[in-house]
């Protein structure tokens, strides 16, 4: 079947750019999601987030192999995009990639990755004193307790690695200054233990580097990188992918994603850069399932509907949310409102109700939505909405359990081993070695 | 004029010798739907003169006569196409000479309204190709849906044109609406 030249394509314009992919496990949001994303890539610097909430199902831009995937791609767009490795069709290549794992506890247990994954970790000085209330400080005494801590060095810039060593001090000799100190201004024992053990659990689990304690080698040699996103939105013919695969503990990982979102914000709000941006946030109803969210989930919460309030412009850039979430109410109202473009798969019916909020969508449409197949929907924009849609599939691999990305990208492009490295070994010795009793008693 | 240039070119390359004869019976309620092929004098009982024999009503068929007749119908509906893409042509041609350029495209001397129906026709058609009137290709199936930015979104089914032969040979008998 040739495609009839004179069949106008249907456009549906929207000022607002921001889209909501919405859908039930294994209907095709991701699926669509990268499909629709690596449309950017080229015009807009891609950045893809959250996307390791299936292990390490990140997008890496590997051409399609899968024969029937293909197939349904070529019936689907009459030939126009398909084939595997077809000179004459670019949009079937592998894209440019850079993946960026954010260092973790889980890097000691693989030891091994391939080469073109840069392990990065945050630098210290990002981290304000704000931002460590919000990290380390999950009620009014405790936050209370840190401000205390905050005026005794006048409101200046303190290190985690500081602070830690200032309570470490405080806790351990009754007698040293920073223990008189705290004592002097009505400090709880307990406050300073809890906030001390947050705080050395953040500096154990790896995503920021010890300049206290850790080694310059790791850096010197390579191994481990400083996040710049400055030098990733060179690039636009890259996407760019985070994961947080490594970090074992999910507290760790909202914090890395709180981090990772306000060094964003802060690098587009200043006009350092004018590259249009598209975000692609991967199960959002992530950030949003706790009834009672500590400080550091509502920080990223606080950052993504910061983008979305934005609307089209954040700063000098032109900002793009591309998320997906599995059901609807899994987003608050603020969020779902500050959408104009809805791409829904199978939905319950109590859920795709919201859409009316949208849209004027007889209620047969939605009876029908909850019973689509796979890649089949509805797209709602500009308060009409189109159904039987038939989404199209990415032309890149996707995670699947019978592929394992790691094996196939070290064949690629090599191992690089992490074995040697002073981090490595820093959480070796903390594991390996429990204490003994005696240790215990003394 | 998409539609009215199809439906001369379709009635165009209808008119053939061999047509459906449909016959409908109707046995103790059932109605019986049979369609065959036949040969145009046959269906519209055109026989040679001084053939026809009186009893039975019958002749020698008239092949001769028809292909006349159809023929002229042919050399009509070329005319016709030929004329409307005539003027087409002219009212395309802002800035640059439409005529003139299909005229170089088609190759050969461009026929006149005289010409033979082959010639009107194949000119016609080319000319309605070259300005994106009709399309050499098969219809699309699917109906492609792009955001603001010229990202490709989805695509729609499209609905499947009623092509099939019944439906094309029976026409107005088919009782499908009237119950």
């Amino acid at each position: 079947m040739r495609v009839n030249r004179l069949l106008s394509p249907r456009q549906h314009i929207s000022k607002v750019k921001h889209t909501l992919i919405a859908g039930l496990p294994g209907m095709g949001k991701g699926m669509f999601g990268e499909f629709y994303v690596s449309q950017f890539i080229g015009e807009e610097k891609v950045f893809d987030l959250h996307s390791e909430s299936r292990g390490e199902g990140m997008y890496y831009a590997l051409p399609q192999t899968d024969s029937g995937l293909l197939h349904k791609i070529s019936y689907l767009t009459n030939n126009k995009l398909v084939r595997y490795n077809d000179r004459a069709n670019p949009k079937s290549k592998h894209l440019k990639n850079e993946i960026i794992m954010l260092r973790g506890k889980n890097l000691s247990r693989l030891k091994k990755l391939p080469a073109n994954i840069k392990v990065c970790m945050f630098n210290e000085d990002w981290v304000t004193n704000e931002d460590l209330k919000n990290f380390l400080a999950f009620n009014e005494n405790q936050a209370g307790f840190l401000d205390m801590i905050f005026e005794l060095v006048e409101d200046k810039h303190i290190r985690l690695s500081q602070l830690y060593k200032f309570l470490d001090t405080a806790s351990k000799n009754k007698m040293s200054k920073p223990a008189r100190l705290l004592k002097q201004m009505g400090a709880h024992y307990m406050s300073i233990n809890t906030i001390k053990r947050r705080a050395r659990t953040l500096l154990r689990s790896g995503i920021f580097f010890n300049s206290l304690d850790e080694k310059q080698e790791d850096l010197e040699k390579e191994m481990f990188y400083f996040l710049s996103l400055a030098e990733s939105l060179k690039d636009r013919g890259t996407i760019t992918s985070f994961s947080t695969y490594l970090i074992e503990d999910p507290y760790i990982k909202f914090v890395a994603e709180a981090v990772l979102l306000k060094k964003f914000l802060e690098l587009i709000e200043t006009r350092q850069y004018d590259i249009p941006i598209t975000f692609y946030i991967r199960e959002a109803n992530d950030f949003y399932y706790m009834r009672n969210p500590p400080p550091y989930v509502q920080d990223i919460q606080d950052s993504i509907e910061k983008i979305l309030r934005k609307g089209r412009f954040l700063g000098g850039a032109k900002v793009t949310v591309i998320m997906d979430t599995q059901l609807l109410n899994d987003i608050p109202s603020s969020v779902f409102g500050n959408f104009n473009k809805f791409v829904c798969f199978r939905l319950p019916i109590t859920d795709s109700r919201m859409l009316l909020n949208k849209a004027t969508i007889p209620i047969e449409y939605l009876y029908k939505l909850a019973s689509c197949d796979v890649g089949q929907g509805m797209y709602i924009v500009n308060g009409m909405f189109e159904y039987l849609a038939l989404f199209i599939p990415t032309l890149h691999q996707k995670a699947d359990p019978e592929f394992d990305v790691f094996a196939y990208l070290s064949n690629v492009y090599g191992i690089k081993d992490y074995i040697g490295t002073d981090f490595i070994k820093g959480i070796e010795q903390q594991e390996q070695s429990p204490l003994s009793m005696q240790e215990i008693l003394k | 004029m998409k539609d009215v240039l199809l439906g001369i070119f379709k009635r165009y390359f209808e008119v053939r010798m061999i047509l459906k004869r449909t016959i409908v019976t109707e046995r103790k309620g059932n109605i019986t739907i049979n369609i065959y092929d036949d040969v145009a004098p046959n269906l519209w009982q055109m026989y040679e003169q001084g053939s026809i024999n009186i009893n039975t009503g019958l002749g020698k068929l008239d092949f001769g006569k028809v292909k006349e007749v159809q023929e002229e119908e042919r050399q009509r509906l070329a005319r016709q196409a030929f004329e409307i893409i005539l003027v087409v042509l002219k009212d395309q041609s802002e800035g640059t000479d439409k005529k003139k350029e299909w005229d170089v495209k088609y190759g050969k001397i461009a026929p006149t309204i005289s010409s033979n129906h082959i010639e009107l026709t194949t000119y016609a058609l080319g000319a309605s190709f070259h300005l994106g009137i009709l399309t050499p290709y098969e219809y699309d199936i699917m109906e492609p849906a792009f955001d603001e930015t010229g990202k490709m979104l989805y695509v729609k089914n499209l609905p499947k044109p009623k092509t099939d032969e019944v439906t094309e040979a029976l026409g107005h008998i088919m009782p499908s609406e009237k119950k």
